[in-house]
């Protein structure tokens, strides 16, 4: 028996000693045979839905653009309820991409339409979205300033209240507010001149403390699911900063002023599509957390990736 | 009205055959050389063919009509003995059965006796202290829980850990019983140890589906872990030398009607580094200490008042513990840092044993649970020169608290029945998560502040009744009904849950066995998922957050091969509900309220499972197959779609086996075989770009034209399935007697063939030889290598 000892022993102790952990390389698969995209289409408002296709990447190398040749891409955007179909045009440059861009109409509540979009040596993608009905007609806006008492001492916000009577059924709501500033730029000798930006409308940060919104980067997102078909009121802070004051090179320093001024969106949005906002938010607030659970983002195209979605809005304008 | 005549007729036969003389004997069974109680030991009249078995206290007591009774005791694994006598009395027979089998022949009879395909209960396997302990185990560290891990229906969670899933529930699903007191943590350094020290415990039972209805407050399974009571016939101690542990455990009698034991256990790697630790950390120029350990010790002690009345205090304690203290002292300044993690169970149960009538045994335990973790981190600072402070501490506790009152009743009122019956009552205090903040530079206190959530106080009671009816001799039941309460945040849950079991025999030793049962669980795990870490936080039911429910059926068959061996295949179908994950994106280590991270959803499980053991000889052992599907469904997780639970495994094997080479050398080792786990993997990714976004184009609003980054593709939860696990586990054994002790020396290896066995995934980028961008792999890493472990162990 003492060689079994000896022999056993000395043959763990040679096979024991190595790293404790092992690591074994596995290959990911590489794909670069997909494509997403993500459109909005937008219903009584007469704006313009801008919107890109990229491939879909494989997670293992460094490209993060997927550019796709434009002339290249054929897309069909039908009306499967008449069967009319929408012109798509390409390539308008746009803060430094080419984008696809559609000049939406007043779509009929109802209808569905199909988006189609093939590629050489890509997979096709297909998705469709119905045309829902217009969000509640919101009658009650309230708008007050509210002194020194925003998220940093001193600052101002303004205070807005919407009351509306919800629609029966499962809804969900989007409220999106651009406030117009001023933009007032000074130079060092005290010479004052005021400039008009290019861009006087600028998308506000509201916030609200009501369980039923979802604050996503794109918007407030609202669920009826806490009032389905009843009267609600909300309560939305916008908090933009007033008189901000921001010093550049060159000498020159710049404030933006509140003109008092702007616009709500109010849409009714698909469930999918307050998903999607609501996932990718999540994805984009927790990605790289090791204790976190990984996030999946919606995803209601076949065959790709992304979120083809109609909202219905109503615009109103805000004054305070 | 044609029946009335035959229910007439019914009712006179009952009364009749009620009004015969009947007398009952009862007693105690328990091992001859120890004094134990042996639980379900069987004793069957072979004249009326009608039998019962005994408690958890080796209690027995069975209902007879007057007549010769022929007696047969048996117990698997001991001499079987038989008493024959004319029963026209009310009898008491305490007896003691020998583990040596020398009876050949009586066992013979006895075959039908024991017989597993006899039991009404199904699901249900039992692991005596012996068996555990002939297990070859990681370092040579006897572990009860990874020894319930080789048996069909129960998954480990990942290389070494102790965490069991049952049928496709989580660890918290299963209600740990240690001498009837529920343990919340049962782990030890992060999984790889369970909290059962192997030379305290008498055995394990494992019940898997088909819930009596006296068992509640978990899903999934029940573990019954019962303590040794000591020694009732002379001093006995035993005790071992491991790798990482040593363990000592002493027993014995004082005076004629009390027995003790007493059992402790200690890691002492963190005393065999300490002077290694402290010269390394002295080069630096700190003077301190670093180290981790854990420790658990088990205590018994049983008083026999008359045959009527049996007191038992048992207790548990455990703890995990890493520290780290240090001061920097130097001629201008002084800094010291005390670090301490600790966490740990503490349990006790007084239990006092009356019986009230030769057929009504009562049992009242008043018991105490605690788990908790303490974390605490402070600073200081002193500046010599200009003799200016600084403190800082940190403070983390977060844990659960127990309360209980039970009080039982086994009442056997004839053979045909053994009903039980009781109530319960338990008050929870749930600690979840609380901080405590102290902060003074110089003598002026800067902070000094608890914060966190409430400590949450909870009730939950209980009553139930069952009933193991044999309705014929083929067919026996055992149905009843739980029902629970819960009160919490002035909200009440209330549940009733129906319990049925049922054989029926297709042949003598072959039968067709049936469950239904359904199951309420109050109190919830939220852990990360795979390890057993300490800062895992039980989190009851609320106003928002529900309790979880489940159903299960079961459908299998069970075969006897004389007392060699036996065979079960069993079929099971699992439902669950509100059962409890976080959200997407959410994890533990957050200090937001815990109910808005998780979300509630469904669960369903099914397989079926295959058992064959080998019961006596020189060789025993067992081969255990699973088949099995785990899905879960949650609203805020995996868009409310179907994905793999982590641990879903699509097939499980484990082979058991000791041989006893000679009567000094004995040989024994396992091999387990699963379907890799799951993990979320992704793999493609949406690029960065504009956004969809749209403008309006009059006056110039744009909306939504942020440049978002882009996103990783998740296909779905839990996408990715590592590569199989399997693993080899050999040990030998050489026992040696001397005069007055004897010894064993045990070694082994875990993981002989060196399998590289996946733990975890993680991405990685690796270079080519000339350097470049490099390339993102997905990499498997594996814990443990071929571990030899050796082992000294004694008895006195």
């Amino acid at each position: 028996m003492n060689k079994i000892y000896t022999i056993f022993f000395t043959i763990l102790i040679l096979t024991s000693c190595e790293d404790f952990s092992t690591i074994v390389e596995i290959d990911l698969p590489t794909s670069e045979k997909k494509m997403a995209v993500h459109l909005d289409l937008m219903s009584g408002t007469n704006d313009t839905s801008y919107f890109n296709i990229t491939k879909v990447l494989a997670e293992n190398i460094s490209d993060n653009k997927g550019e796709i040749d434009f002339d290249k891409a054929v897309i069909n955007l039908k009306n499967e309820t008449d069967g009319t179909v929408l012109e798509v045009k390409a390539k308008e440059f746009f803060q430094g991409f080419d984008l696809f861009y559609i000049k939406n109409i007043d779509y009929k509540t109802g209808d569905v339409y199909s988006l189609n979009i093939s590629y050489p040596d890509l997979e096709s993608i297909t998705a469709s979205a119905i045309v829902l009905p217009s969000p509640p007609t919101i009658n009650d806006i309230k708008l007050e300033r509210v002194k020194g008492a925003g998220t940093f001492e001193d600052e101002d916000f303004t205070r807005m209240t919407i009351k509306l009577t919800d629609l029966p059924g499962e809804n969900y709501y989007r409220i999106r507010i651009a406030i117009r500033e001023e933009v007032i730029a000074l130079t060092n000798d005290g010479d004052t001149v005021s400039i008009q930006t290019t861009m006087p409308y600028v998308y506000s940060n509201g916030y609200s403390d009501d369980p039923s919104v979802y604050g996503s980067y794109r918007g407030l997102l609202i669920s009826d699911a806490a009032f389905d078909g009843k009267v609600k009121e909300f309560i939305i802070n916008l908090e933009r900063d007033y008189n901000t004051t921001y010093q550049f090179f060159g000498g020159i320093e710049s404030s933006r002023i509140s003109s008092g001024k702007g616009y709500m969106y109010f849409d009714q949005i698909s469930k999918e599509r307050y998903n999607f906002e609501k996932s990718y938010d999540t994805f984009q607030e927790t990605d790289g957390n090791p204790f976190g659970t990984p996030t999946k983002v919606f995803n209601n195209i076949e065959n790709g990736y992304g979120i083809f979605s109609i909202s219905t809005g109503q615009k109103y304008e805000l004054s305070y | 009205m044609n029946k009335l005549p035959l229910l007439c007729f019914c009712m006179i036969i009952t009364t009749f055959i009620s009004a015969q003389q009947q007398y009952t004997i009862k007693g105690y069974i328990t091992e001859q050389e120890t004094g134990e109680a042996l639980i379900s030991s069987n004793i069957f009249d072979v004249t009326s063919a009608l039998g019962t078995v005994t408690n958890n206290f080796g209690f027995y007591s069975l209902t007879l009509p007057a007549s010769e009774v022929a007696l047969l005791y048996t117990y698997i694994g001991f001499a079987t003995q038989s008493k024959k006598f004319i029963l026209n009395k009310d009898t008491t027979i305490n007896l003691e059965l020998s583990n040596s089998l020398d009876l050949e022949e009586i066992e013979v009879v006895a075959d039908k006796v024991v017989a597993k395909s006899r039991e009404t209960q199904m699901s249900t396997i039992s692991l005596g202290a012996k068996e555990i302990k002939a297990i070859p185990a990681l370092l040579g560290e006897v572990d009860v829980l990874k020894s319930l891990q080789l048996l069909p229906g129960v998954q480990s969670g990942g290389e070494g850990q102790s965490g069991l899933y049952v049928r496709g529930g989580s660890p918290d699903q299963n209600l740990l019983l240690l001498d009837g007191v529920p343990v919340y943590n049962a782990s030890h350094l992060f999984g790889f140890f369970s909290v059962f020290n192997a030379d305290a415990i008498k055995d394990v039972k494992l019940i898997k589906g088909g819930f009596p209805a006296r068992y509640g407050g978990r899903l999934s399974s029940v573990i019954e872990v019962n303590m040794k009571e000591g020694n009732k016939k002379e001093f006995k101690g035993a005790g071992s030398i491991g790798l990482i542990s040593s363990k000592l455990t002493l027993e014995g009698p004082i005076g004629d009607k009390t027995s003790f034991m007493l059992s402790g256990r200690r890691t002492y790697i963190d005393l065999l580094a300490r002077p290694l630790i402290k010269s390394s950390l002295k080069q630096d120029g700190i003077d301190g200490v670093l180290g981790y350990y854990f420790y658990d010790f088990n205590g018994k002690i049983n008083h026999t008042f008359s045959d009527k009345n049996r007191l038992y205090l048992s207790f548990y304690s455990g703890r995990d513990a890493f520290y780290y203290n240090a001061t920097e002292d130097t001629d201008d300044r002084k800094e010291t840092n005390n670090t301490n993690l600790g966490w740990g169970n503490y349990t006790s149960v007084l239990r006092w044993n009356h019986l009230f009538q030769d057929n009504l045994f009562a049992n009242l335990a008043l018991s105490y649970s605690r788990y908790n973790i303490n974390t605490g981190v402070s600073f200081s600072d002193l500046d010599k020169s200009n003799n200016q402070s600084n403190e800082f501490s940190f403070n983390y506790s977060s844990g659960i608290e127990d309360i209980a009152l039970n009080y039982t009743f086994d009442y056997l009122p004839n053979p045909d029945h053994y009903i039980k019956y009781g109530v319960s009552a338990i008050h929870h205090r749930f600690n979840p998560g609380q901080f405590k903040l102290f902060s003074k530079e110089n003598q002026t206190i800067g902070l000094d502040t608890v914060i966190g959530q409430k400590i949450v106080p909870t009730l939950e009671y209980a009553a139930f009744v069952e009933d193991e009816v044999k309705i014929n001799k083929k067919l026996s039941l055992n149905a009843g009904l739980h029902f629970s309460a819960f009160s919490v945040q002035k909200k009440n849950y209330f549940s009733i849950q129906p319990r049925l079991s049922s054989r029926y025999m297709l042949q003598d030793d072959l039968s067709l066995k049936a469950s239904f049962s359904t199951m309420r669980q109050y109190t919830q795990l939220l852990a990360f998922e795979g390890l057993g870490l300490p800062t895992d936080l039980w989190v009851p039911s609320t106003k928002r957050i529900k309790p979880q429910d489940a159903w299960q059926v079961s459908l299998g068959l069970a075969k006897d091969l004389g007392n060699d061996y036996e065979f079960s295949a069993e079929t099971y179908y699992k439902g669950m509900s509100n059962l409890i994950a976080f959200k997407d994106g959410n994890g533990i280590f957050q200090i937001d309220d815990w109910q808005d991270r998780v979300t509630q959803g469904k669960g369903r499980s099914f397989g079926f499972e295959l058992y064959a053991k080998k019961k006596t000889g020189k060789l025993t052992g067992w081969i255990g197959y699973t088949w099995s599907k785990t899905d879960r469904k949650f609203d805020d997780v995996n868009f409310d779609t179907w994905f793999p639970f982590k641990y879903d495994r699509r097939h499980d094997i484990s082979v058991v086996g000791q041989y006893e080479i000679s009567k000094k050398w004995s040989f024994s080792g396992s091999w387990v075989y699963g379907t890799g786990n799951t993990a979320t993997i992704t793999y493609q990714k949406v690029p960065q770009q504009p956004w969809d976004y749209i403008k309006n184009d009059l006056s110039s609003i744009d909306l939504g034209t942020f440049a978002y980054g882009g996103y990783s593709i998740v296909e779905n939860r839990n996408n990715y399935r590592l590569r199989p696990f399997h693993r080899l586990d050999l040990g030998f054994a050489r026992k040696v007697s001397r005069k007055t002790w004897d010894y064993t020396v045990s070694f082994g290896a875990y993981n002989a063939y060196n399998r590289k066995n996946p733990f975890f995934v993680d991405y990685d980028t690796v270079y080519a030889d000339g350097g470049g961008d490099g390339k993102i792999v997905l990499k498997e890493y594996s814990l443990f290598p071929v571990i030899p472990y050796i082992n000294f162990g004694f008895e006195f």
